[in-house]
């Protein structure tokens, strides 16, 4: 683990109301993860992966126990207070991409600055940039449709990491590619794990992702049952 | 973000053609509507005044009492000296006598026997004076068809459908059969001089005949007197406000209630039944607004519910990137200002368009219009007229309906759960 901690939990519960009773999505978990690791949360469907990564994200809040990242308790956090830090230290990937479908492969990637106030030309530079990274500058003008599944989720990977987060939090980001455009998007976050030094927090169950994991924390309903580093 | 928003919108049509349509649609009907009561209103209070009420009208008491059997006998007798009275009291207008009676006409064959007879409204008038305004007022020179103006007090034009029904020629002698202002019979012979055609359904399809004061007055025995004086601003500019002094000044120095024959003196929209017409005409851009308003409101409500349900990723993802909820909620009412706004100027456009062609072919109404009465007076043909208001009228409910619809509908995202919408965005 490294020395900085990024996120820090400590016992973490969630609950949802669900048929008037109360569901028990997370129990007491504690873990910390640090700047520049490369992590993944795996385990089964309804293990709580996807609302620890939302806890974390700070799109849902803890029913009790703490939640701190980037310093930032998740818990005490006003709707503008998250917002704001999601806008500038989180970015976010998804398993359907989530592109906006009447703007550009450019415009897509350009939208989290423009929520910045970033001005034309930072954009400019930062999203070419991004583009770079991935590897589609010749894409720059086309929309989602013209693009191949792998190349939109480097798309949404670019959109991720344009504004240069503290975080990226991906959320089965392979689950809807094919095993080489899975590697391809994994080595693309390895490499800019290693080059930005941002940290990755992936939650998966997908055997291709964990090759890459360099630290899997195991999830059963809603307990961490295991925590390894490679 | 403004640009962002934009380029949104002109890409996406489902976001953006069905709400602009209803925005296009609904300007455009508001501007023609605007433009239609702009041009018929001031028709209205013209061709009203000029052919029945005037700017004011002043009667005896008892005859106002009494007005709708025109009873001759409770007419005034003294027009020229009231008439002097009102001259000099209000230099700025100018008064008129008429008389208005009923009768019956008995048309002769070439033997001088009854060949046909038909109860007639008549309006007698200063005809053949040489100063006299009324041929202007009347609209007379222009609607004559056929032979011309009376030269003689026994001269009449009598409207044209009835010469037609009646096989009536000009130069033929026809025969009023009336009562006096005594009440006894009265037999008078008069020439037709000329047939009319107003464009007034109300007047042309009616047994109308026109006819000088004088002879009226010598038919009806009536020497001096008027069953009305109407009263004319010199620049035909009517107001309420500008009439009501007058009519004031009448009611409190004129009228006297212990004489049944003294004046009273009533404005335009209160001699007939233009005064809620008038008052809706008023108030007709508000009315017209809050109807397309709520039309438009209920249409665009839904079309932001169901835009909202579609876009319901998009929302889930701008939270997840950052963007604040009060912020994508503000963006949703920018992009109902943008659509309002483009809806707007096109449906403006459309609309001007709608009101030239009114303006210049007009609308023939005629046959509708046969109905009316009550001294409302408008033409066969209704036009339009592109007025002030028609620039801006749109606007009011184009910028309005879509601001509300986003407002209520938007809504449903505001206050739904971050997680919520993330969780959705991802199924």
């Amino acid at each position: 683990m490294s020395e900085t901690k990024l996120i820090h939990t400590h016992d973490l519960v969630k609950t949802y109301p669900v048929a008037g009773c109360e569901f028990v999505a997370l129990k007491n978990v504690n873990i910390d993860i640090g700047k520049g690791e490369f992590s993944g949360l795996v385990g089964p469907s309804g293990s709580g992966k996807t609302t620890l990564l939302n806890v974390i994200g700070s799109l849902d809040i803890p029913t009790s126990g703490s939640v701190t990242v980037l310093d930032h308790n998740i818990g005490s956090l006003t709707h503008k207070q998250a917002a704001m830090l999601r806008n500038q230290h989180i970015g976010f990937i998804f398993q359907t991409y989530n592109l906006l479908p009447v703007y550009t492969v450019f415009e897509n990637i350009e939208f989290p600055l423009l929520l910045l106030g970033k001005s034309a030309d930072d954009r400019k530079k930062m999203v070419n940039d991004a583009l770079e990274w991935v590897g589609l500058s010749a894409k720059a003008d086309m929309r989602p449709a013209q693009l191949s599944g792998g190349e939109s989720q480097r798309v949404a990977i670019a959109r991720a990491m344009v504004k240069k987060p503290a975080l990226v939090l991906a959320d089965e980001p392979t689950a809807n590619l094919d095993a080489k455009n899975s590697h391809h998007i994994l080595e693309t976050m390895e490499k800019l794990n290693a080059e930005l030094q941002t940290t990755f927090l992936f939650a998966t169950h997908d055997e291709k992702v964990m090759q890459y994991m360099k630290r899997i924390i195991s999830l059963e309903d809603g307990k961490v049952v295991k925590d390894e580093t490679k | 973000m403004i640009k962002f928003l934009l380029l949104g919108i002109l890409r996406d049509r489902s976001r953006s053609l069905f709400p602009i349509l209803t925005v296009f649609i609904g300007a455009a009907l508001t501007v023609v509507m605007t433009g239609y009561i702009g041009g018929i209103l001031p028709d209205m209070i013209r061709l009203s005044s000029h052919m029945d009420a005037g700017h004011v009208k002043l009667m005896s008491q008892s005859f106002y009492e009494n007005r709708h059997q025109m009873p001759l006998d409770l007419a005034m007798d003294n027009a020229a000296d009231l008439i002097e009275t009102l001259e000099a009291q209000f230099p700025d207008m100018m008064w008129k006598a008429r008389t208005r009676f009923g009768g019956l006409l008995d048309i002769p064959d070439e033997n001088g026997e009854t060949r046909a007879q038909t109860t007639i409204s008549a309006l007698a008038a200063d005809l053949i004076s040489p100063n006299s305004t009324e041929l202007d007022y009347l609209n007379l020179t222009e609607s004559i068809v056929a032979g011309g103006l009376p030269k003689d007090p026994f001269d009449i034009l009598i409207a044209k459908s009835m010469a037609e029904s009646y096989d009536i020629s000009v130069g033929d002698q026809v025969t009023l059969m009336t009562s006096t202002v005594n009440g006894s019979m009265s037999f008078q012979n008069f020439n037709v001089s000329g047939m009319v055609v107003f464009g007034i359904a109300a007047l042309d399809k009616g047994g109308a005949i026109i006819t000088d004061i004088e002879g009226a007055r010598m038919a009806l025995d009536m020497d001096g007197g008027s069953t009305e004086i109407l009263g004319f601003f010199k620049d035909d500019e009517y107001t309420s406000e500008r009439a009501l002094v007058v009519t004031d000044w009448v009611n409190n120095n004129l009228k006297d209630v212990n004489d049944p024959y003294s004046p009273i003196a009533l404005r335009l929209e209160d001699s007939n039944e233009m005064a809620g017409m008038l008052q809706f005409a008023g108030s007709f851009i508000f009315i017209i607004s809050t109807v397309f308003i709520l039309i438009m409101f209920i249409v665009l409500w839904n079309s932001g519910l169901m835009n909202g349900l579609r876009r319901y990723g998009e929302m889930g993802l701008r939270l997840a990137v950052g963007e604040q909820k009060g912020h994508i909620y503000r963006s949703m009412l920018i992009e109902s200002a943008i659509i309002g706004v483009i809806g707007t100027i096109f449906g403006t456009a459309l609309g001007l368009v709608g009101v030239w062609f009114l303006q210049e072919y007009g609308i023939n109404l005629g046959d509708m219009a046969s109905n009316t009465g009550d001294g409302i007076y408008y033409p066969n043909v209704i036009r339009g007229k592109i007025i002030p208001a028609c620039f801006y009228a749109g606007f009011i409910p184009g910028l309005i309906a879509p601001l509300l619809g986003s407002l209520v509908s938007g809504r449903g995202i505001y206050k739904r759960q971050t997680a919520s919408l993330f969780k959705e965005l991802e199924t």
